[in-house]
C-alpha cells in the first residue's frame, strides 16, 4: 500500500512547487500557473506508474480536482480542471458531478 | 461513543446494501469473473476489493456477512482511497472560501491541526472503508487521504501545507486512548504510522524537487522533472520507503 499511496500524493504535493499556492482551494483555478499539472496530466502520470493504477488515478484526480476546481470550462477558462470530454465519456458523468456538488453542500 | 459505534454500523450496513445492489453478483456486473478470464473484460469492471466483497457477501453457501464482516480481512490495496473521496466532500464541503474559513476562527486556517471535525471525518472514513476492506492498513491510508483532501477542500490549504496537516491529524488519532476514550489496537497505530510516513515521503520528494529548482514557480517547464517522475514512479513498484528519509513535521 505505501508505494501505491506515495505516487498520487507526491504528484499532488509537487503542485506547491509549481505555482498553486495557499488559499487556492476548489475555486482557485485561476491561481494555477501554466507549469502546474492539470487534472488530465496528473491522472495520466498516475496511470503510467502501472500496478494498481485505477485507485491511484482516482486519488490523483481527486486531489487535483480539489486544487484546481471542477470541470474544465465550468469556472471560466479552467484548463487544469476535469476535461469536459472525459465527463462526456463516463456513463452518467454529468449526473455524478452534480451528485458530488450536492454532497459537498449537504453540511 | 456507543451512539457513534451504532451509527457507523448502521451506515456501514446501509453502504454494504447499496454496494450489493450496484455491484453484487445479482447486479448488472454479474457473477465474479475468474482470475484467468481473458482481458479486457467483455462488460463492466469491478476493482479488487469490490469483487472480494461481492464474492463474500453473495456466497449462497454462507450466511450473509453483515458489516463489518463483509469486508475482506486481507485486503489493503489502494482501493480504499476511493472510499475516502465522497466522505471528504461531505465533511469538508462547506468552507471552500479561505476568507470564510478565516472568519470562522483560527481552527480552520489553512494547515491548522486536527479538530473535532477532522476526527469525525476520520471515523466516517474508517466506517466506509471497512465495508469492503476490513484491515487496519486500508483504514489508516484512507484516513490519511481523507484528511489530506479535507484540508484542501475545507481550508484551501496549499498541497505541502495539507500534507503536514494530514500527518498531524493522524498523530492526533493516536491520543484517543490517553484521554479516557476508547483506544484502538497496536496494529492500527502501526498502520497509521506507516501512512504518516508515506505522507512524509511524498512531502520530502516534492520538497526535494522544489529545492532542485526543477519544478519551481516561474519555471516554464511543464510538469515534474524526469528525475522526480522516475523516483516517484519507482514507488509504484518498490514497496520499500527506506530510500527517502521523511523530514519532521514543521
Amino acid at each position: 500500500m505505501p508505494h501505491a499511496f506515495v505516487l498520487p500524493v507526491a504528484l499532488f504535493a509537487l503542485q506547491d512547487a509549481q505555482g498553486v499556492g495557499s488559499g487556492s482551494g476548489a475555486a482557485g483555478a485561476a491561481s494555477s500557473s501554466s507549469s502546474s499539472l492539470s487534472y488530465e496530466e496528473g491522472v495520466r502520470a498516475a496511470i503510467r506508474g502501472g500496478g494498481c493504477c485505477a485507485s491511484r488515478a482516482i486519488a490523483a484526480g481527486a486531489c487535483l480536482a480539489a486544487l484546481h476546481g471542477g470541470e474544465a470550462g465550468s469556472e471560466g477558462d479552467n484548463a487544469h480542471g476535469v476535461p469536459t470530454a472525459w465527463v462526456g465519456r463516463v456513463r452518467d458523468g454529468q449526473q455524478l458531478l452534480d451528485v458530488a456538488v450536492k454532497l459537498a453542500c449537504l453540511r | 461513543m456507543l451512539f457513534c459505534i451504532f451509527l457507523h454500523a448502521y451506515i456501514g450496513e446501509a453502504l454494504a446494501n447499496a454496494f450489493d445492489a450496484a455491484f453484487g453478483t445479482d447486479s448488472e456486473y454479474g457473477p465474479i469473473d475468474p482470475k484467468d478470464s481473458p482481458k479486457p473484460l467483455d462488460g463492466p469492471w469491478r476493482h479488487g476489493s469490490l469483487k472480494g466483497f461481492a464474492a463474500l457477501r453473495g456466497d449462497p453457501k454462507q450466511t450473509k456477512k453483515l458489516y463489518p464482516a463483509c469486508g475482506l480481512t486481507s485486503d489493503s490495496q489502494a482501493d480504499c482511497l476511493a472510499r475516502a473521496v465522497p466522505v471528504a466532500a461531505l465533511f469538508s464541503g462547506t468552507r471552500r472560501d479561505p476568507a470564510a474559513a478565516a472568519a470562522a476562527g483560527s481552527q480552520d486556517q489553512p494547515g491548522s491541526s486536527s479538530s473535532m471535525g477532522s476526527r469525525a471525518l476520520s471515523d466516517a472514513v474508517a466506517a466506509v472503508t471497512r465495508v469492503t476492506q476490513n484491515t487496519d492498513v486500508a483504514v489508516a491510508f484512507a484516513q490519511a487521504f481523507g484528511a489530506l483532501l479535507g484540508e484542501v477542500v475545507a481550508r484551501g490549504s496549499a498541497p505541502l501545507q495539507a500534507l503536514a496537516a494530514a500527518e498531524k491529524a493522524l498523530l492526533a488519532l493516536d491520543t484517543r486512548g490517553e484521554n479516557g476514550e476508547d483506544g484502538d489496537s497496536e496494529d492500527a497505530a502501526d498502520a497509521r504510522e506507516s501512512a504518516r510516513q508515506a505522507l512524509a515521503t511524498a512531502r520530502t520528494l516534492a520538497s526535494q524537487e522544489q529545492g532542485s529548482g526543477s519544478g519551481g514557480a516561474g519555471n516554464d517547464q511543464k510538469g515534474p522533472s524526469e528525475p522526480f517522475l522516475r523516483t516517484v514512479l519507482s514507488y509504484a513498484a518498490v514497496p520499500s520507503l527506506s530510500e527517502v528519509t521523511p523530514k519532521p513535521i514543521a
